[in-house]
């Protein structure tokens, strides 16, 4: 863990959220995954201290937690970049160009897929359908969908994230 | 042009929020069904004999009918809102533009086989989704719908928004109770079944939110009207989400029982660049392929079934003939290895094997007997796993195999794929 | 009471049970891997499919609850096939491991295969591979070789009560684990040997020592407490290699714990005592016996005070000789035994997690016994005081079998007597004060009774030849009763205990020959 991470906490509003989240259960184990939907959206991933401080705030053991984490794909056990591109290939987007969407993404970042750029601003993932398929092809853009992509429209993505880190802040 | 149910609301400006609703007529139905007994609201519904638009079609009626009356645990509803089935987009319209209708759907649910908690299962890709509904449960809430003793009939019932994580299999009834419950999405073995035991080991019911979506309607309208929408015993309208190389992909409310030429060519406008039809996958991906000569059949579930294939979510593919059929089936085979559990033997281990075969036949490394042995382990799967996910596998490939198999094997002769990657449409 | 038909035979079911279980209580082998009769039923690993009329899909016979009139067939073409088609599917990343590993010759898989399955595998693709784990003191895992049944979950989390594994990831890059490759600790881990069906879960202590049809296999008894466990020792070439459960459901189930596995250590740990000693030299066993016999003679005639320690260590025959020494060749009431510690949970074999009932505070095996057959008789005394009176020179003579006085006393300085005799099975403190010692068998190398914490006699049998010129207590007591006059004639084990049973009360139902497996109740004293 970098010294930064290291004094990385979960903020107190995600914690008030949890609480508020384990009242819509009758037992506090069937919080877990909405609660690790908090402490991700706050820290931008899942570091191994934060799944464990869900497990001890909800009193679950430490390794179940990490059981049911891990069979999920959206919860990111390892730091991804600034930005995060996930493309859907499966059917309907293969056919309509996703394959060559992703190859040309691939090629501008300079990165496979899978891969974060060297400077650490955007990780590209492949996944599976995202449920937009009449709007295909579909990419999710740091969880937002961006649907009947073309190359020019990915050129646009990829410019507004460049503007917007360096404009410091999201407007 | 045939009447719409679901959609009508969908152009509107702010669609989503109560005011609009209740201006349409939003929860006369629930207040109509609050006087009526919940076993005559179960009734109606059998009646209309709606069937579950999630895919399997099970009559939703006769699933609330297997909900025992008196129970020790308590009694909840499980919205199906996972949408992960390759090829189906219905129910985040919804979701996003009338919430309320799923909403209204819900609590009349609830009251008619007596559930007081509703989860509202949604996949956890769907932020926005996830984002609207919460917004007007609360305003459904503020109005005295959902709660306690809502409209002063003396019934409490509140909904919640439950995400997912990114599971497929988190779709079928019983591992999205798991999920619902906080653990790993593996189906449980059947029996005992959810209406028996189900979330937190009470009885539950899960439906799709497409299949409560049409409930106030039913209620509001009659059983009658609804079954005469569509065939027999295939009544209503569907969703229909058609993606892939039509003219004008998309969301289409339709009778059930339209034929799919109709909705190919008429509805959307046929082949884009008015190229030959391929293939038609006809209701997501778990579903065996047709070939252009199959395409006058009719959209219902019985139709379907009746030649070989599955109704399923309605999520239609359309492929044209630039498609190589083994690459689809490769990637498809990709797609359900990834998503498998990992619980039983069959699905754990042979839907990799056929993704890992047929990734070899597409690019040109297929072997003499490849093509028999992706039969023979899709039959060793099919039925003898513990949910329909292994299925979900076996019977598309199978399919894909059986109606072109010569495509298959010009790539094991020729040693690579004759057709290529489908060009970019820009 | 359902009646139905497996394969044309028509059999009787209980109330709520499964096909499965219904099967196999009439010795119908449906095969199975993740079905554990101790555990929760998952249905996952799909061996057990089988087919019943009038049902489109086959079904899993762990979970289908039996229905009056079922007609099931577990042997139908199509079941075959299913089976075929599972077994080749677990193979295909299962690793042809035989050669080098543990459960080979006892691996559930590899009786299936040859069984059922076919012959050559068609999977012609890269196998996934998952790295070791170590799991701490007792376990390694193969992960290559887990077939995924989860029965090794459910045992650490619902049987011995500890939550430490889980399975992570999914589909087929799921690995069963500890969190952060933490090491289990549970006591009863070792069990997990024997519950992995297959060769994924190996004992560090037994990993690569013997192939299980080389090893022979005897029924005995776990001396490491008072609950008396019965085991499987399996030895080759004269020594024990390993314990395995051996399935008593009054008594230990099909469990063990890892104490009681590891017991076999002590019995080839290097401070064995393997000649007879005087005054700390080997010497001869006939000569020692002969100088002790002698000096005892002499201490008698002259009326010096005797004393005799017993043990809950020994078994009852050794006990019983042991009395009969002390009473009727040695004349002397001073004859006692130390006792173990009390334990006040429950003692019952019951559904609770094993720690809650298992491993029992004495760790005796048979204190109840020395206590039937030492306090039946007159007596007098208790261990402290025989080694007070000792002390002082009120007992001139003190012969201590199978009981390390340090365990009572707690001191070093331990013991002083004009003669000290001792027979035990390792060179303790009370052994090196012997001026005579002659070495005694170990649990493992002997035959008898203990008599458990809940009255149960069960039976020991020797697993193997005793170290060095070691021998029961029993036989010892018989050397010195002969030696100074007394005509013994006990020829085997089996000639004590029929004495017993004639002498001591409660015991007259005890058959060493006849003992059923699962003991035999007698009246406590």
């Amino acid at each position: 863990m970098s010294e930064a991470d290291a004094k990385v906490k979960v903020k107190p509003e995600t914690e008030k959220a949890i609480d508020d989240l384990i009242k819509r259960y009758p037992v506090r184990e069937a919080a877990l995954i909405p609660a690790l939907h908090e402490v991700q959206d706050d820290l931008g991933w899942m570091p191994v201290w934060a799944m464990d401080w869900v497990a001890d705030k909800l009193g679950l053991p430490r390794v179940r937690v990490y059981g049911v984490t891990s069979y999920y794909t959206m919860f990111r056990r390892e730091k991804p970049g600034k930005h995060r591109l996930e493309i859907c290939t499966n059917v309907s987007c293969c056919l309509m160009g996703a394959e060559h969407l992703r190859d040309y993404l691939c090629k501008k970042l300079g990165i496979k897929a899978g891969g974060t750029t060297a400077d650490g601003r955007i990780t590209l993932e492949e996944v599976e359908c995202l449920g937009s398929c009449g709007t295909a092809p579909v990419m999710m853009v740091d969880d937002e969908y961006h649907e009947n992509l073309t190359p020019e429209k990915v050129d646009t993505i990829l410019s507004d994230l460049e503007l917007r880190d360096k404009g410091g802040s999201d407007g | 042009m045939a009447e719409k149910v679901l959609t009508a609301r969908f152009e509107k400006l702010d669609s989503h929020r109560l005011e609009s609703y209740e201006r349409d007529g939003g929860y006369k139905a629930l207040k109509k069904a609050l006087s009526m007994k919940p076993e005559e609201v179960i009734a109606t519904v059998k009646t209309s004999g709606l069937r579950g638009r999630g895919g399997a079609g099970f009559p939703a009626g006769m699933k609330w009918g297997f909900v025992p009356k008196e129970s020790e645990k308590p009694k909840y509803l499980c919205v199906n809102a996972d949408e992960g089935e390759p090829g189906t987009f219905k129910d985040r319209y919804i979701m996003v533009l009338d919430p309320h209708a799923l909403i209204e759907g819900a609590i009349i649910t609830c009251y008619a086989f007596g559930a007081h908690t509703a989860y509202i299962y949604v996949r956890g890709e769907f932020k926005k989704p996830q984002k609207r509904l919460e917004s007007a449960l609360e305003e459904a809430r503020r109005a005295g719908y959902l709660g306690k003793n809502i409209l002063e009939s003396g019934y409490d019932v509140d909904i919640w928004v439950h995400p997912g994580a990114g599971s497929y299999v988190c779709g079928e009834e019983t591992a999205l109770i798991e999920s619902n419950e906080g653990k790993r999405g593996m189906p449980r073995l059947k029996p005992p079944f959810p209406a028996v035991v189900g979330l937190f080991g009470g009885p539950t019911v899960v439906n799709n939110v497409e299949t409560l979506a049409y409930v106030p309607h039913v209620i509001n309208r009659g059983p009658e009207w609804f079954a005469s929408m569509g065939p027999e015993k295939n009544g209503g309208t569907k969703l229909f989400g058609v993606s892939g190389h039509v003219k004008k992909p998309g969301l289409y409310e339709l009778p059930m029982g339209t034929p799919l030429r109709e909705i190919i060519y008429g509805i959307c406008g046929g082949i884009r660049g008015d190229k030959q039809l391929k293939a038609v996958i006809p209701g997501g991906s778990s579903t065996p392929v047709l070939k252009p000569d199959q395409i006058d059949v009719n959209m219902d579930f019985d139709s379907l079934a009746g030649i070989g294939s599955m109704f399923g979510s309605g999520g239609i593919i359309v492929m044209d003939e630039t498609t190589c059929i083994v690459r689809v089936a490769a990637r498809l085979a990709r797609f359900y290895a990834h998503e498998s559990c990992g619980q039983c033997t069959p699905c754990r281990e042979g839907t990799p094997w056929i993704a890992k075969i047929l990734q070899r036949i597409e690019e040109g490394h297929g072997r003499e007997g490849d093509i028999e042995l992706i039969l023979d382990i899709c039959d060793n799967i099919q039925g003898n796993t513990v949910c329909p996910a292994g299925d979900a596998c076996a019977m598309p490939v199978r399919a894909f195999i059986q109606q072109f198999r010569e495509e298959f094997e010009e790539h094991i002769k020729q040693k690579k794929c004759p057709i290529g990657r489908v060009p970019a449409p820009w | 009471m359902a009646k139905l038909v497996i394969d044309g035979r028509e059999i009787e079911a209980k109330d709520g049970q499964s096909v499965l279980q219904a099967a196999l209580d009439h010795g119908i082998h449906i095969p199975h891997l993740c079905y554990h009769p101790a555990l929760k039923v998952v249905g996952s690993c799909r061996m057990c499919l089988i087919e019943i009329e009038k049902v489109p899909k086959l079904q899993v016979a762990c979970g289908t609850a039996v229905r009056d009139g079922m007609v099931v067939s577990t042997n139908s073409e199509r079941v075959r096939k299913a089976r075929r088609g599972v077994l080749e599917f677990l193979l295909i990343n299962h690793p042809l491991d035989c050669p080098v590993c543990d459960q080979a010759g006892e691996c559930r898989l590899q009786d299936y295969c040859f069984e059922y399955g076919q012959a050559g595998s068609r999977y012609q693709e890269d196998k996934r591979t998952f790295p070791k784990q170590d799991l701490g003191a007792t376990l390694v895992r193969d992960m290559n070789r887990c077939i995924h049944c989860t029965r090794c979950i459910r045992f650490l989390r619902d049987v011995a009560g500890a939550e430490a594994f889980t399975l992570y990831e999914r589909g087929n890059r799921t690995q069963v684990g500890t969190y952060l490759q933490a090491p289990v600790e549970s006591p009863y881990s070792l069990n997990l040997v024997e519950v992995c069906p297959v060769g994924a879960l190996t004992s560090k202590h037994f990993r690569f020592k013997g192939r299980s049809w080389l090893m022979e296999k005897t029924r005995t008894l776990c001396a490491g407490c008072s609950r008396g466990c019965n085991v499987y020792a399996w030895s080759h070439k004269g020594r024990v290699l390993r314990l395995t459960a051996a399935e008593n459901q009054k008594v230990n189930r099909i469990w063990l714990c890892d104490y009681g596995r590891l017991s076999i250590d002590a019995v080839y740990a290097d401070d064995r005592l393997k000649d007879a000693l005087r005054m700390g030299d080997c010497v001869g066993l006939d000569a020692a016996l002969d100088e002790a016999a002698a000096k005892l003679k002499k201490y008698k005639d002259d009326g010096a005070e005797i004393g005799v320690v017993a043990s809950a260590r020994l078994t009852n025959e050794d006990n019983y000789a042991i009395r009969k020494l002390a009473r009727e060749v040695l004349g002397t009431k001073h004859l006692a035994f130390a006792e173990g510690r009390e334990d006040d949970r429950p003692f019952e074999p019951s559904d609770r997690p094993l720690p809650e009932w298992f491993q029992r505070e004495d760790q005796t095996p048979n204190s109840w016994g020395a206590r039937d057959i030492i306090m039946s008789t007159e007596q007098e005394g208790d261990v402290d005081g025989m080694i007070d009176k000792a002390r002082k020179g009120d007992l001139k003579a003190l012969l201590v079998f199978g009981e390390d006085l340090t365990r009572v006393t707690g001191e070093d300085k331990v013991v002083e007597a004009e003669f000290l005799f001792v027979a035990d099975t390792h060179k303790t403190r009370t052994v090196e004060l012997a001026h005579i010692a002659v070495p005694e068998a170990a649990f493992l190398e002997k035959g008898g009774t203990y008599t458990n914490e809940e009255g149960r006699v069960q039976r020991l049998r020797p697993a193997v030849a005793p170290s060095g010129c070691a021998r029961s207590a029993w036989q010892t007591a018989q050397e010195l009763a002969r030696r100074m006059g007394a005509d013994w004639q006990y020829r085997a084990t089996a000639e004590v205990t029929a004495e017993i049973s004639a002498k001591v009360p409660g015991y007259q139902d005890v058959d060493y020959i006849e003992m059923p497996d699962e003991g035999l109740m007698v009246e406590h004293a």
